[in-house]
């Protein structure tokens, strides 16, 4: 029987043999998902040498806990975990490089988009778009390069009731944009 | 079917959704975050918010990626091997070595000692595996299908996603089908019950043959194919050996 798999259901099937302790199954996931995980940790922690710390961590956790994480949903589990991993590091040790240029840092890194389809993409940049640009700031800042509250109202200079209330909505018009 | 744990304060769908936005946004002070996690732990309805946000928020910015340094890989290998070291003499050693078990170790130890040292521990690997979903909620258990050395020995096994549970489930009755790729014809695989016991449920040539060549299994909730259907999920051939 031959089943072309996407991606997802690659990840799926090799999320749920780990679940079975197969370390060749943890290899093959460390192959197919450990550039975009350093890449998503360098974002945040921005230091090459950090980053790969943190990601032999992460993957050490991913196998010690998978039992743990949902057999359906092993991309967004693992890069939650990632990112937690990060943003923890971060609020400990400080950031190496507070303002850092991302073209300083990720000269001949690669880009790939993650969104499922065109028209998924399509339609969260237009309702992205919508928000206004302190808004997509903030959310930004949080999102990819993980800022807390405190370094974002550093960052944009804005007290931070107002910067919790502009995630806060700016989240809520997203989700009603997307969902309409 | 599907028992939720949530506190109650918690099954305010607003509240659900402020909370798991800032997670995944990564803004909650780190006590929140564990409760979260904690509650997460207990209701994989979390999850379902979980990766609606990640999807939302994912496409926000092309992902970058970038080769680590290949000694990340070679120091996870290691760890991982270490630890399979300290479980191999904690299985062998336990808490009751002093007298018996130190006995028939070391004559263990002489009879076979070559071969579990140059032996590499075997993993059984399934040749069929099918993530099985409620209409409701996804990823209750995941069975697995394993090829056996001579017909009659394959075998089938359920492994349990460890947040999801049965209660409220009248499993008693259940029944496991598979339907064929090409025709679409279902065949009866058995009662569901036979899959929850401590040995694997061994699957006849006929039952092989029909888990083989499946699209999807599913369970019914009795002897009729036309009767609700609990669980599906579609059956991924894991490996391409001749069978």
């Amino acid at each position: 029987m031959v089943i072309v798999v996407t991606t997802n259901e690659e990840l799926q099937v090799l999320f749920a043999r780990i679940k079975l302790r197969d370390r060749k199954a943890f290899e093959m996931l460390y192959r197919q998902t450990n550039r975009k995980l350093y890449g998503l940790l360098i974002k945040i922690v921005a230091d090459r040498n950090i980053a790969a710390e943190l990601l032999q961590e992460g993957y050490l956790k991913v196998w010690f806990i998978a039992e743990q994480g949902p057999v359906t949903y092993p991309w967004a589990w693992m890069c939650q975990l990632m990112r937690n991993l990060a943003i923890d590091h971060v609020r400990q040790h400080g950031r190496l490089h507070p303002h850092f240029e991302e073209a300083d840092i990720l000269p001949e890194i690669q880009e790939s988009n993650e969104t499922d389809t065109a028209d998924d993409l399509a339609l969260l940049t237009r309702c992205f778009s919508s928000l206004t640009q302190e808004k997509r700031q903030a959310i930004k800042l949080a999102y990819i390069h993980g800022y807390s509250h405190e370094e974002i109202v550093e960052r944009l200079s804005h007290p931070l009731g107002t910067i919790k209330s502009w995630i806060r909505r700016g989240l809520q018009e997203l989700k009603q944009c997307i969902d309409a | 079917m599907h028992r939720r744990l949530t506190p109650v304060r918690y099954s305010n769908p607003t509240i659900r959704e402020h909370l798991v936005s800032q997670y995944l946004l990564g803004t909650l002070s780190l006590k929140t975050r564990r409760r979260l996690e904690f509650l997460m732990a207990q209701d994989i309805a979390w999850y379902e918010l979980v990766i609606q946000w990640h999807s939302h928020l994912s496409g926000l910015e092309p992902m970058i990626s970038d080769n680590p340094p290949s000694w990340v890989w070679g120091n996870i290998e290691a760890t991982l091997s270490k630890q399979e070291k300290v479980h191999f003499w904690h299985r062998w050693w336990g808490n009751k070595w002093p007298k018996f078990s130190l006995t028939c170790a070391v004559l263990l130890f002489l009879f076979s000692s070559s071969m579990l040292l140059m032996t590499e521990p075997k993993i059984a690997t399934p040749s069929y595996i099918a993530v099985m979903s409620s209409p409701e909620k996804s990823d209750y258990f995941v069975l697995m299908a394993y090829k056996g050395d001579k017909p009659g020995k394959s075998s089938m096994r359920l492994k349990w996603n460890a947040r999801r549970n049965l209660s409220g489930a009248n499993m008693e009755t259940a029944m496991l089908w598979a339907k064929d790729k090409d025709t679409g014809q279902l065949t009866l695989l058995g009662r569901f019950a036979n899959l929850q016991g401590p040995q694997p449920k061994l699957l006849t040539p006929n039952e092989w043959r029909s888990v083989k060549n499946s699209s999807e299994l599913f369970i019914t909730v009795n002897k009729n194919h036309d009767s609700t259907v609990l669980f599906k999920g579609i059956c991924i051939e894991l490996s391409s050996s001749p069978t």
